[in-house]
């Protein structure tokens, strides 16, 4: 086997011009399928993050964007009347979409303490807002929007002071915070709380707790009480729906990698049709012929995996780091996956075979004498 | 002669290697399905969001994106507008309906004595909305029309109420998502009371794009939200563009060593081509027919496995149905994409038959 190796690279050496165009072109394969396999991966995922909380959400019934919802003073009053005991925090929620730099972004009016007991952020630069003029953003905005902490913010036509960058989980990664305070002071009451987020006491259950809201007769038909990974998955639905384009075009790249090897391997065959019969002449079976000629095709094929795995996994680690693909407030996170890299490898092995075994039954019914005519 | 004589030979060896030049082409296919997938789907995106009336603005509420949804202001502010010499004023409702994805619906709400002066469509079944019509009326976009199987006469569900369409319309663009239903029974049915979401003013110099009003209130020109929402997609699609040219790239780089190989097996006939008078350019001939061979055939794989893919490529989510669009243009897109990796695949086995050392070749035996 290590003799077969050491020949293949010499062979491949021997030829190296050619090996390196078709070791590019193979490279150049393998990336675009691993990223599109992170991409729809990622797209699967999109919404689907643990969120470390014990937190229901209360928003109006029927609404898809919680931008849409109003919360009334029925939903408080039910929430007032749950058992003693049971919710441990009772905080309101301004909610707005809005386009302030670029990709759309939340905006969320929350009382300040709340920040991080309720919504789980983390301060990594600056202060937490405390004056009406104050805001925090996530580091998924600040790195959407170009923003630096210290620099001033026009939001709904307001002035707008940036004081701080936090890390937001889930759907929170691109989200620009502010005290309700503040929320108020500049969205006005018009339109309400649009959000109503319970934190359950711990040795509470959630889920009860959402049941026994969810069959109050204030709650029923004008709210829906959501547990609040729940709700981030089915607002992130549309994001998932589109995974099959990317599932398409990796099945598409996989294919190219696959015809791309079945044809490197059967060129060099039909390029050697003299010296492989040569080769027959001074006694080397076909079987022994074929071995090379894998072992040949599977050197390619390691290396342009090893390559191309490097440079995917450069691509999206320089991605994630510095231009993120942020859909409605939340990254579309990609990675190299061992998977991907595995099944690909696997498959494109099974072509290369292919793409020696087949060419070379059609040699092996020839004659030694038929196979040296030129 | 010379160029009759190359192309009888490039097609010959096309013939001789024709498992090679399938298996080129099916590669070439596939760099042929992912260029007319991107571009289709460029297409669709830009016909989708296309300019949408330039004579108009939308006055909306700061940084919205009021034509879909967000945006929702006092029918006051109609009033103000009048007040400084507008001469149109039309309110509208949008907004988002539906729980989930798979129902969401995109709503607006109309007004039944002016829409009609400021949106264009064409009625493909049954009859618009007008003054008059019965409370629940709704007509729809062939679009939504053609999701929820509903036409005229049916009922469509909204928000748990039911409405009878009364005809579905036509715009080409993603309007054809949305459901129309008069102005007030959008507004009962998302308990909004009087307020709207946008109006519609004329671009006649007393507005102009990007301003504000006191309120948190703003100017944006008609069909800004559909352009931010297109540029909401952008990153996704400038990926698979990236991943596109990527294939592409490949496949030139498979072209080129095929018929570089092909040619360096048929390297003492070309010798002797030349030895007898044959230019450099005949023998740049006998590489173009192959690689004309193999990239018509690549193009008609590709341009089969795209039709034969066409309903999973058509994506449908929030309200949104977003499908490639094929005309002359982007056809006509795709094949130049095509032809460029087939000249690119042709330019290295093309130098290197040029600088071919006669003497060199004849001497290989």
């Amino acid at each position: 086997m290590l003799s077969a190796i050491r020949f293949a690279l010499r062979d491949l050496y021997h030829d190296r011009g050619r090996t390196l165009l078709t070791l590019l072109g193979l490279i150049v394969m393998v990336v675009s399928y691993l990223l599109l396999w992170g991409l729809a991966e990622a797209c699967r995922e999109y919404g689907r993050w643990p969120v470390p909380t014990r937190n229901l959400i209360l928003l109006s019934a029927d609404v898809l964007d919680p931008m849409d919802s109003t919360i009334g003073p029925e939903a408080y009053r039910a929430v007032g009347d749950l058992p003693p005991g049971q919710v441990e925090r009772v905080s309101p929620s301004i909610f707005r979409h809005m386009n302030i730099a670029g990709p759309v972004m939340q905006v969320r009016a929350v009382p300040r303490l709340d920040m991080e007991q309720v919504h789980s952020l983390t301060l990594l630069e600056g202060a937490w807002p405390q004056a009406t003029d104050e805001v925090v953003a996530t580091e998924g905005a600040m790195l959407a929007a170009g923003w630096q902490v210290g620099q001033h913010l026009v939001v709904y036509g307001s002035d707008f002071h940036l004081v701080g960058a936090v890390r937001g989980p889930g759907t929170k990664y691109a989200s620009l915070w502010m005290t309700y305070e503040a929320g108020r002071r500049l969205l006005g009451d018009r339109r309400g709380d649009q959000m109503l987020f319970l934190k359950i006491a711990e040795g509470t259950s959630p889920e009860e707790v959402r049941t026994r809201l969810a069959a109050d007769a204030r709650i029923q038909g004008k709210y829906d009480v959501y547990l609040e990974d729940q709700l981030a998955e089915r607002q992130s639905q549309a994001i998932r729906d589109l995974v099959r384009l990317p599932t398409v075009l990796l099945v598409v790249a996989l294919l190219a990698i696959t015809f791309g090897i079945y044809n490197a391997t059967s060129l060099t065959l039909a390029e050697r049709g003299w010296e492989l019969g040569a080769l027959r002449v001074v006694g080397f079976e076909v079987g022994v012929l074929r071995r090379f000629l894998y072992v040949r095709a599977l050197v390619m094929v390691s290396a342009a995996y090893v390559v191309g795995s490097l440079v995917a996994l450069a691509y999206v680690t320089e991605q994630s780091r510095n231009a993120p693909i942020v859909i409605h407030g939340a990254a579309l996170l990609m990675r190299v996956q061992p998977g991907a890299v595995v099944l690909g490898l696997a498959l494109t092995a099974l072509f290369a075979y292919l793409g020696v075994w087949l060419p070379l039954l059609q040699q092996s019914r020839q004659t030694v004498a038929q196979a040296i005519r030129r | 002669m010379e160029l009759a004589a190359m192309l009888r030979i490039g097609l010959d060896e096309m013939r001789r290697h024709w498992k090679l030049a399938l298996a080129t082409s099916l590669l070439m296919a596939i760099s042929a399905l992912a260029t007319f997938v991107l571009v289709g789907y460029r297409a669709g995106l830009a016909h989708a969001f296309a300019d949408l009336g330039r004579p108009y603005l939308i006055v909306q509420e700061e940084n919205s994106m009021g034509e879909f949804l967000g945006s929702r202001m006092p029918m006051e502010v109609g009033q103000r507008l009048l007040a400084i010499g507008l001469s149109q004023v039309v309110p509208e409702v949008h907004t988002l309906v539906g729980t989930s994805s798979e129902n969401a619906m995109m709503l607006r709400g109309v007004d039944l004595r002016q829409f009609r002066e400021t949106e264009s469509f064409s009625m493909i079944a049954g009859r618009p909305l007008a003054v008059g019509s019965l409370p629940r009326s709704a007509m729809i976009g062939s679009l939504l029309a053609e999701r929820l199987q509903v036409g005229p006469g049916q009922l469509l569900r909204i928000r748990g109420r039911d409405f009878t369409v009364v005809g579905v319309f036509e715009t080409r663009t993603y309007i054809d998502n949305e459901a129309w239903t008069s102005l007030e029974d959008a507004q009962d049915m998302l308990g909004w009371g009087s307020d709207v979401s946008v109006f519609v003013v004329p671009d006649e110099g007393r507005l102009h794009e990007g301003d504000a009003l006191p309120g948190g209130i703003a100017v944006a020109r008609r069909g800004e939200s559909g352009r931010q929402l297109s540029e909401h997609l952008s990153p996704l699609v400038d990926l698979f563009a990236v991943i596109a040219r990527a294939l592409g790239v490949a496949s030139a780089l498979a072209l080129g060593n095929v018929l570089w190989r092909l040619a360096w097996i048929r390297r003492r006939e070309l010798a002797i081509l030349r030895s007898v008078g044959f230019q450099d350019w005949a023998l740049v001939w006998y590489l173009l027919v192959q690689a004309a061979v193999i990239t018509a055939l690549g193009v008609a794989f590709g341009a089969l496995g795209t039709l034969a893919l066409g309903p999973v490529l058509h994506l449908a989510g929030a309200g949104l149905t977003m499908k490639p669009e094929f005309d002359v243009r982007t056809i006509a897109i795709g094949m130049s994409a095509v032809v460029a990796v087939m000249l690119g695949g042709t330019i290295l086995p093309a130098l290197w038959v040029g600088q071919m050392n006669l003497a060199r070749l004849l001497r290989v035996e």
